[in-house]
């Protein structure tokens, strides 16, 4: 009896230990991040004597997304104008992809589900063969072809390639979302005479919330964080994304980490929103598909 | 009504079936085809060279390293992600009925829901050698007496460095569909097993190992898949550098086309990376049909 309970007591404190230092792995880099963005500059040569920064401040967070100086330091106008510019290109792009993917991905994962059409098994497949692709293989050719269609350096290319890569994922969440919903109540709909459109809107779209919400998550995610086309198809701010911005800031302005760091967390604020409210909904998207193909 | 059906059918995937064809199979089959063509640029024409430029790619030098690095990468990657993630979904699992699981699941899940660039910044800031954490902790603790070069020096260290951002990256996705897994395990299995007094390491091995199974192979067969993705982590902390020890195939492929501006052999290397693709697509439908 009382060697059982020492070896619980092991039990719990192995299981501490663990969380911390898992704790510690995953959230280190970001930690790291955070204070170096709040840091006063030329404070970072000193870092090897103190962790964390005697006087902090905001002033980089502040002048980055409202494109402004801070004045007598050489963060400039010129500086942080760009990163306010790719951020709103960035949310224009993310949120226009969400949108459409969903309105598209809702009709046709319907009809996935629920309809009977030629070709059903094999168009399915070639959506799971475009989920695991990778975005290289389509840029030489999208390249040339934007180019041919003056749709190089914009925002819709941008859009329209997103929506074509990722839209397969919406489908696949969406439906594997409705494989939940039982069959009756698609049979006694279609019984009382309900069309497919009315279906979709009135049946389907509130059963299966959480499955849309996951797949706007998960949509968002993708263009929000893309970054190789984005870096290949756009060359002026009228279209850069966010993370296009950093990477060049990085070669630019080699010495001024303070203000990578800020870009860095700023571009983390929608994954932290996810995470902290609808972490639920995203993990939902994030196995949904893999599980149940 | 069956015609009806099909009707309507058609008309909701149509959208789809648009975007789908001209956004990616169009320019897939573009890419592909390329590869069979060699450029002149004397009358700035395309002509067909057949296999010709993939015998003189795969058998160069630089696409064998490179598909050295991406098979190293693969196997590592996998190894570590694997094991990080099962060692989280274990832990997670264990935690599974207190308040707080949600705050330690959303810490841990973290580093696979921000961009893998800015993954990629923040481990060059830890890297730096003369002020980033990395250097300075070991350091202070005496493990180290000098500077490491974590992405530079010695070019064998660097690709680790890479790895292990990856890693770090994406072990979290690996995290959840085990979790998931887990959890569908009934719990009556290992009560049986602890009445007929197996130890713990006995219930691992003959109760979670196997109920895992599925979960396990839909999780390396994806990470095998998404390596081939890697970018990112390696453009903005290496470029594929030093020499060319952290170069991928697809950061070969980015270069060749981008870089270097020769299509034809760019388009070889993809065609490649497509048919691995196509693999392990196929091998996760078998899988999915199995079942």
């Amino acid at each position: 009896m009382f060697q059982q309970k020492s070896m619980e007591k092991k039990k719990v404190l192995l299981i501490w230990a663990t969380t911390v230092l898992f704790l510690f792995y995953s959230l280190v880099p970001v930690v790291w991040a955070f204070i170096i963005s709040i840091t006063p500059e030329r404070y970072l040569y000193t870092y090897s004597e103190e962790w964390f920064p005697s006087n902090i401040s905001l002033s980089r967070y502040i002048a980055i997304l409202t494109g402004t100086e801070i004045k007598g330091t050489y963060v400039t106008r010129s500086m942080t104008e760009p990163f306010l510019k790719a951020l709103i290109n960035s949310i224009v792009i993310s949120l226009s992809v969400t949108f459409l993917s969903i309105m598209l991905g809702l009709p046709s994962s319907f009809a996935f589900k629920w309809l009977k059409f030629p070709c059903k098994r094999i168009l399915f497949s070639l959506i799971i063969f475009i989920i695991v692709s990778p975005i290289i293989l389509l840029l030489p050719s999208i390249f040339v072809i934007y180019k041919q269609l003056n749709l190089l350096d914009t925002k819709l290319g941008l859009i329209l390639l997103y929506l074509g890569w990722g839209l397969p994922y919406t489908i696949w969440i969406l439906k594997s979302y409705f494989d939940t919903i039982p069959k009756d109540i698609f049979e006694s709909a279609l019984m009382d005479g309900c069309t497919y459109t009315s279906m979709i809107y009135k049946i389907f779209i509130p059963l299966s919330a959480p499955g849309i919400v996951a797949g706007a998550i998960m949509s968002f995610l993708l263009s929000w964080n893309e970054f190789l086309s984005a870096l290949i198809l756009t060359n002026t701010l009228s279209s850069k994304t966010f993370p296009v911005v950093l990477a060049e800031f990085v070669g630019e302005y080699s010495i001024d980490y303070n203000t990578i760091a800020t870009g860095a967390i700023i571009a983390c604020i929608p994954a932290l929103l996810f995470t902290v409210f609808l972490q639920k909904y995203m993990i939902k998207g994030l196995t949904s598909g893999a599980i149940k193909g | 009504m069956i015609l009806k059906e099909k009707y309507q059918a058609f008309l909701f995937v149509l959208p789809v079936i648009v975007l789908i064809s001209s956004l990616f199979f169009f320019p897939l089959i573009n890419t592909i085809a390329l590869s069979f063509f060699k450029y002149l640029p004397s009358s700035q024409s395309y002509s067909f060279i057949g296999l010709e430029n993939y015998l003189t790619l795969l058998f160069s030098q630089k696409f064998l390293f490179s598909l050295g690095v991406s098979i190293y990468f693969l196997i590592i990657g996998l190894i570590f992600s694997f094991l990080i993630g099962l060692g989280m979904a274990l832990l997670l699992n264990e935690l599974s009925n207190k308040k707080f699981i949600i705050i330690i699941r959303g810490a841990l899940i973290f580093p696979w829901v921000i961009a893998p660039l800015v993954a990629g910044l923040m481990f060059l800031l830890i890297f730096n050698p003369s002020f980033g954490i990395l250097n300075t902790s070991l350091l202070k603790i005496g493990l180290i007496s000098s500077n490491i070069y974590w992405l530079t020096f010695p070019p064998f260290l660097a690709l680790n460095s890479v790895i292990f951002v990856d890693v770090w990256k994406n072990a979290p996705w690996i995290m959840i569909l085990l979790l998931a897994g887990l959890q569908s395990i009934p719990e009556y299995l290992y009560d049986a097993a602890k009445v007929d007094g197996a130890n713990a390491i006995q219930r691992f091995i003959y109760i979670t190992l196997p109920g895992l199974k599925p979960m396990i192979i839909v999780a390396l067969l994806f990470r095998g898949i998404w390596v081939l993705r890697t970018f990112d982590i390696i453009y903005i902390l290496t470029r594929g550098g030093p020499g060319e020890y952290t170069k991928t195939l697809t950061y070969l492929a980015y270069e060749e086309v981008f870089q270097y501006f020769k299509l034809t052999e760019g388009s070889v290397i993809i065609t490649i990376i497509v048919l691995l693709t196509l693999l392990f697509a196929l091998l996760y439908l078998k899988f999915l049909g199995r079942r």
